[in-house]
């Protein structure tokens, strides 16, 4: 067996090896656990008792190999997808230089001027906010909701701040540009709306599975000498599928903790296992604090809704406006790319959100009260709960906003590095196809009954746990139902075949 | 009672699995009564908790519940004297002590629920009151009840637990005797071994059912 291989060639393979011949004896005791074909090309022969790891290697093995064949496809598209999104900055440098760029000229006109020169731009929209020019050669951008278009998605209106011209107007989604909103809609659910949510949602619940199963595999791999430099590097002399799975395993090790990091991320998005992290991150005191948009009382006595309905009322009709809101947000120490979100209604307060998403991240967010342009409440990034943070930096990272061009780097590698092993594996199963036989043919799977190494006081726990894991990851455990039906059954199937007369 | 609609569906499977097992047992012929009534009560349980996780559920009286499971814990503790007796407490396959753990525990599930709702003048299975002692909008968002007295969560906590290991280690069980099924019985197809481990992974359901319904209540 060469150092790496986690299983047993089958009988007659392209790389030759050979194995037991159907009906063959069992050559150890163990082996009568198992039916004539189940026992062959069982992917670990070693005793029970040679421990934990031995019995729960070959279930695992099956385990990611099952994965990877059935569930390889979706992670192959979210990660081609996903390579194509890292681009998405310098695309939208370039598709919207028009719109984003604008030529230094003098001190910037007032926020005013620029919101109304953009409200006659989109004439049916309903402002839903403003994020003035962070830099000097940056544009203003007006957002407007306007009846027509789907939810989520806004009309931008792109100003220049130095002589309040409108440069141009675009469908964006939230605040990606449309070729971001595009690549973003394709990356997440193929353009298919909220179905297709769930395809990657299959992908970032098995991603995980896959890396951590691999690792096991390809750490605990038998290897006699070398061993750190088998594990760590590809190659090393090995031909044929050794030399496939050696840059299969040594890729995987060294992109496993930014694979985990996009699962674990990606994760958080997802419709239903979204859900259940978030409630389960609310729980721990993680959710993302938000700034009281109520106004304050006014001449006190009374308190909340009831004061902040006095206090609006009392002041209703006035308003400072932008321009007096912007700063009093840099009063309040705010700075970089700003986003102001006008009051909802008579008896609530400016809110400026900070929305700086590269590092150091500028989170702050305060409330402004419309009538005397003070600042009601705060929110600051420093102050986040860690989960909120990690969050935070988190799909900052996922998207490959939080470092820049080193971050779209990374992506792009951890990309192609995962694309590349989802084909190395499928190569893998190609070339343990049996070559002597007519016609087509597909590799050999690990041997079925793997389960039966394990012992029940490992198993048990195990099992319970990935039970709990898939009801809180229902499309991680929804299709590992579904497998071990389809698995049971077929089983049931070769033994009835294999028990009847002949 | 549950509030999320899956875990629901996923509770109710569980003890259908227990109750069913236990109905399939009382009706098969050749069993002596003792056994019988020992399978009728883990079909009565796994019924019992399958109302508990539904709104219907807390319709049902309590206090016959109660005492059904107040007397079913008597029951399996019957022939724990002549186990300690003959030293076979813990070896036996039989071992009565998880089964009486079981029952009691039901018992003082549905006993701590019922005084809740008594208290609260809770008559119906909308669950639209508030409970002393219990917080019926359930902080895991699974729940729709959890239990606010130290007491009461410590007691759910430790059962919780008790029943967490009982489950697994009849789960253990199952899965060995279900591995060991065709190679310890050369010359048969393991139907017996397989049976028997299925029993056991029915018993380890209803535990392991029950000890997420005690989770769910803290």
């Amino acid at each position: 067996m060469t150092p790496g291989e986690p299983g047993r060639q089958p009988a007659t393979t392209r790389t030759g090896t050979r194995a037991p011949v159907a009906g063959e004896p069992p050559s150890t005791p163990e082996e009568s656990a198992f039916a004539p074909d189940e026992s062959a090309f069982a992917p670990d022969r070693a005793p029970a008792a040679r421990g934990t790891w031995s019995s729960l290697r070959p279930l695992l093995l099956r385990v990611h190999f099952y994965a990877g064949i059935l569930i390889g496809p979706f992670i192959l598209v979210a990660a081609l997808t996903g390579l194509v999104y890292t681009a998405t900055p310098q695309l939208e440098s370039v598709l919207y230089q028009h719109e984003l760029t604008v030529t230094p000229n003098g001190a910037p006109d007032s926020l005013a001027s620029q919101i109304a020169a953009a409200r006659r731009a989109v004439p049916d929209g309903t402002l839903e906010s403003v994020s003035p020019a962070p830099g000097r050669t940056d544009s203003t951008r007006v957002v407007f909701s306007t009846p027509a278009l789907p939810a989520d998605y806004s009309r931008t209106v792109f100003v220049d701040p130095y002589d309040h011209k409108v440069l141009g107007t675009l469908t964006t989604y939230g605040q990606w540009l449309p070729v971001r909103a595009w690549l973003d809609s394709l990356h997440r659910t193929l353009h298919l709306g909220e179905f297709g949510r769930n395809y990657s949602e299959i992908a970032a619940s098995w991603l995980w599975v896959e890396v951590l199963g691999g690792l096991a595999l390809w750490i605990g791999a038998p290897r006699n000498r070398r061993r750190l430099r088998r594990a760590l590097l590809p190659g090393g002399g090995a031909k044929g599928r050794r030399r496939t799975m050696s840059w299969h395993g040594a890729v995987g090790l060294w992109v496993s903790i930014g694979l985990l990091g996009l699962s674990a991320t990606g994760l958080t998005w997802s419709a239903h296992a979204g859900a259940n992290i978030g409630a389960i991150k609310d729980s721990l005191g993680g959710s993302t604090p938000a700034v009281t948009t109520s106004l304050p009382a006014q001449g006190g006595g009374s308190s909340g809704t009831e004061a902040g309905k006095t206090g609006a009322t009392d002041k209703a009709g006035k308003d400072v406006g932008y321009d007096a809101v912007v700063a009093a947000a840099h009063d309040a120490g705010l700075r970089g790319l700003l986003v102001i979100t006008p009051p909802a209604d008579a008896g609530t307060a400016y809110v400026v959100k900070e929305n700086t998403r590269s590092w150091p991240e500028r989170q702050d967010s305060v409330a402004v009260d419309p009538a005397t342009g003070k600042v009601t409440d705060e929110v600051r990034f420093a102050d986040f709960p860690l989960l909120a943070k990690l969050t935070r930096w988190g799909i900052d990272a996922h998207m490959g906003l939080l470092f820049g061009l080193a971050n779209q780097i990374a992506l792009a590698l951890l990309a192609i590095g995962l694309i590349a092993m989802i084909l190395w594996g499928y190569r893998m199963w190609w070339l343990r196809r049996p070559t002597r036989s007519d016609g087509f043919a597909l590799g050999r799977p690990p041997a079925r009954g793997a389960w039966r190494r394990t012992p029940g006081g490992v198993l048990a726990p195990a099992v319970v746990v990935v039970a709990v894991v898939g009801y809180y990851l229902p499309l991680l455990g929804l299709p590992l139902l579904v497998f071990l039906a389809v698995d049971l059954a077929a089983g049931a199937v070769r033994r009835r075949r294999a028990g009847a007369p002949a | 009672m549950i509030a999320a609609t899956g875990l629901r569906w996923i509770l109710t499977a569980v003890f259908a699995l227990s109750a069913l097992h236990g109905g399939w047992q009382v009706a098969r012929p050749g069993y002596a009564s003792a056994r019988r009534v020992d399978h009728g009560l883990h079909t009565l349980m796994g019924l019992a908790m399958i109302a508990m996780v539904w709104p219907w559920g807390m319709d049902l009286p309590a206090a016959p519940q109660v005492v059904l499971f107040g007397a079913g814990a008597v029951w399996f503790a019957r022939t724990a004297p002549s186990l300690l007796r003959s030293g076979s407490w813990l070896k036996s396959g039989a071992v009565p002590l998880p089964h009486v753990v079981m029952t009691a525990a039901m018992a003082w599930m549905v006993a701590v629920m019922a005084s809740a709702a008594m208290s609260a003048g809770h008559g119906g299975g909308g669950a639209s009151g508030d409970m002393p002692g219990m917080i019926m909008s359930g902080g895991s968002g699974t729940a729709s009840m959890s239990l606010t007295g130290t007491g009461e969560r410590l007691t759910a906590g430790l059962l919780a637990v008790v029943l967490a290991v009982v489950g697994l280690r009849w789960l253990g069980r199952a899965f060995d005797r279900a591995r060991t099924a065709r190679a310890t019985e050369p010359g048969h197809d393991g139907a017996g071994s397989e049976e028997a481990a299925f029993g056991l992974a029915c018993h380890a359901a209803m535990a392991l059912g029950m000890a997420a319904m005690f989770v769910l209540l803290l």
